[in-house]
């Protein structure tokens, strides 16, 4: 190492141990070299005065003006402060390192959602208007009952039917209740089968098609998983 | 706080349960502490004096939130620290030029103080926030560096980082005083001889 080398090191040289490797290497070019010597020097001189740098008192008004101001505050404002805290206690002391962390992620939810909320309000309306007259399954009924896509939970109460909204694509939309629907064209009964016209997204998701919402679980028809359903299908159910 | 002194984890334990005296009795074994650091930090009486009475205010509202995981004179340096920290961002005051009689009044030198030392504190006030930070607990109030990164909540290279660069500046502040033909020789050699004092 030369000169340059040895004065970058000086200040990390002066932690290690002088018996080091590095330390032995320092003293043999020390005893050479005045420049790196007075440095040395200067780096050892800064190091011990610093350690001797005086613990400082603060004058005795410092405690009167804590005791006061303790005093001035009400004991349930301070309660209050010092409650605001309490959850802190059963979070992991490092949650705002990891509150950092998650920043970024919180930023794209924040604008995914924005997202969301700018595209227009579906248009809603109730396509099934009652229960009584959806749920017949006789050959003469020619109510016109939604039917909903479902991700998991099955729907027990009359779903409002939700139209698509152009822009929206070919996402199912979700009801103001949560259940993801599209609308039915039409619904003709023959015989034990009705046939569902509907126009409806593609989708990935598993669907269940049920014929309104008051039919018990068992009687809702679990769609293949991988099945995509087209812009347009004829949809053969069995009630 | 398992390894702390009982009588200390006692004091604590009545001060989160309001007992002003307490309370008091912990001003008073780390107001020197606080005071101390503060000073170091903005190297202003009145500023050191205030941001001690905000520390321990907070102490006082905050100390039903301290845990006991790490010891209470590392909570209270990172209480402090971020304090100073509140304090340079309201007042935008990085402190540049030093008032000399402010640091020799603060710190009521003894006779035969050394000039040495007086431009030591002169220097340590002109360092870069992060690594007065570093340098004033590692270098001045003898912290280890991983009691340094735990009240910092850095990592352990960074504040060895952080104190190395700050040495590196104080040498060539110091350095116009003490180098070439001005360096006193017959002192900086025996120092040398002794690093560690």
């Amino acid at each position: 190492m030369n000169c340059r080398d040895w004065k970058k090191r000086l200040p990390i040289l002066l932690d290690e141990a002088p018996e080091s490797k590095e330390r032995r290497a320092l003293a043999a070019h020390l005893a050479e070299c005045p420049s790196c010597s007075g440095e040395w020097a200067l780096l050892a001189q800064l190091k011990q005065e610093s350690r001797k740098l005086p613990e400082l008192e603060p004058g005795a008004h410092v405690w009167e003006k804590v005791r006061e101001r303790l005093q001035e505050q009400p004991a349930e404002e301070l309660q209050g402060k010092r409650a605001e805290g309490w959850w802190k206690n059963l979070l992991p002391a490092q949650l705002p390192k990891i509150s950092w962390a998650l920043a970024p992620a919180a930023a794209i939810l924040l604008a995914l959602f924005i997202f969301h909320w700018r595209q227009p309000a579906p248009d809603v309306a109730k396509v099934i208007p009652s229960a009584a007259t959806a749920v017949k399954t006789t050959p003469n009924s020619t109510s016109a009952p939604g039917i909903a896509l479902r991700r998991r939970t099955p729907v027990t109460e009359p779903a409002v039917i939700t139209r698509m909204p152009e822009r929206r694509g070919r996402i199912p939309h979700l009801t103001p209740d949560s259940v993801p629907v599209f609308v039915i064209e039409t619904l003709s009964p023959q015989g034990q089968k009705v046939y569902v016209d509907a126009q409806a997204p593609d989708t990935e998701l598993p669907v269940f098609v049920i014929h309104q919402g008051r039919l018990p679980e068992e009687n809702y028809i679990p769609a293949p998983s991988n099945y995509l359903m087209p812009v347009v299908s004829r949809r053969t159910t069995d009630f | 706080m398992s390894k702390q002194d009982p009588d200390l984890v006692d004091l604590v334990e009545r001060a989160k349960a309001r007992d002003e005296a307490a309370f008091e009795e912990l001003y008073r074994r780390y107001k020197r502490m606080v005071y101390t650091l503060t000073f170091r930090m903005t190297h202003e009486v009145s500023s050191a004096e205030d941001l001690t009475q905000e520390v321990f205010i907070l102490v006082w509202r905050k100390i039903g939130t301290f845990r006991g995981e790490a010891s209470f004179s590392t909570w209270l340096y990172r209480l402090t620290l971020n304090e100073c920290r509140g304090f340079f961002r309201k007042t935008h005051v990085e402190a540049k030029t030093v008032d000399l009689e402010d640091v020799t009044a603060a710190t009521k030198p003894e006779e035969g103080r050394s000039l040495f030392r007086s431009r030591l504190e002169e220097s340590i006030a002109k360092l870069p926030k992060g690594y007065r930070e570093v340098f004033v607990l590692h270098d001045v109030q003898g912290k280890n560096h991983e009691e340094v990164a735990e009240i910092l909540g850095c990592s352990v290279g960074n504040s060895k980082s952080q104190l190395f660069k700050a040495r590196a500046k104080l040498k060539q502040m110091l350095a116009p005083y003490y180098g070439g033909d001005k360096l006193e020789l017959s002192r900086l050699e025996e120092a040398a001889a002794h690093p560690l004092g």
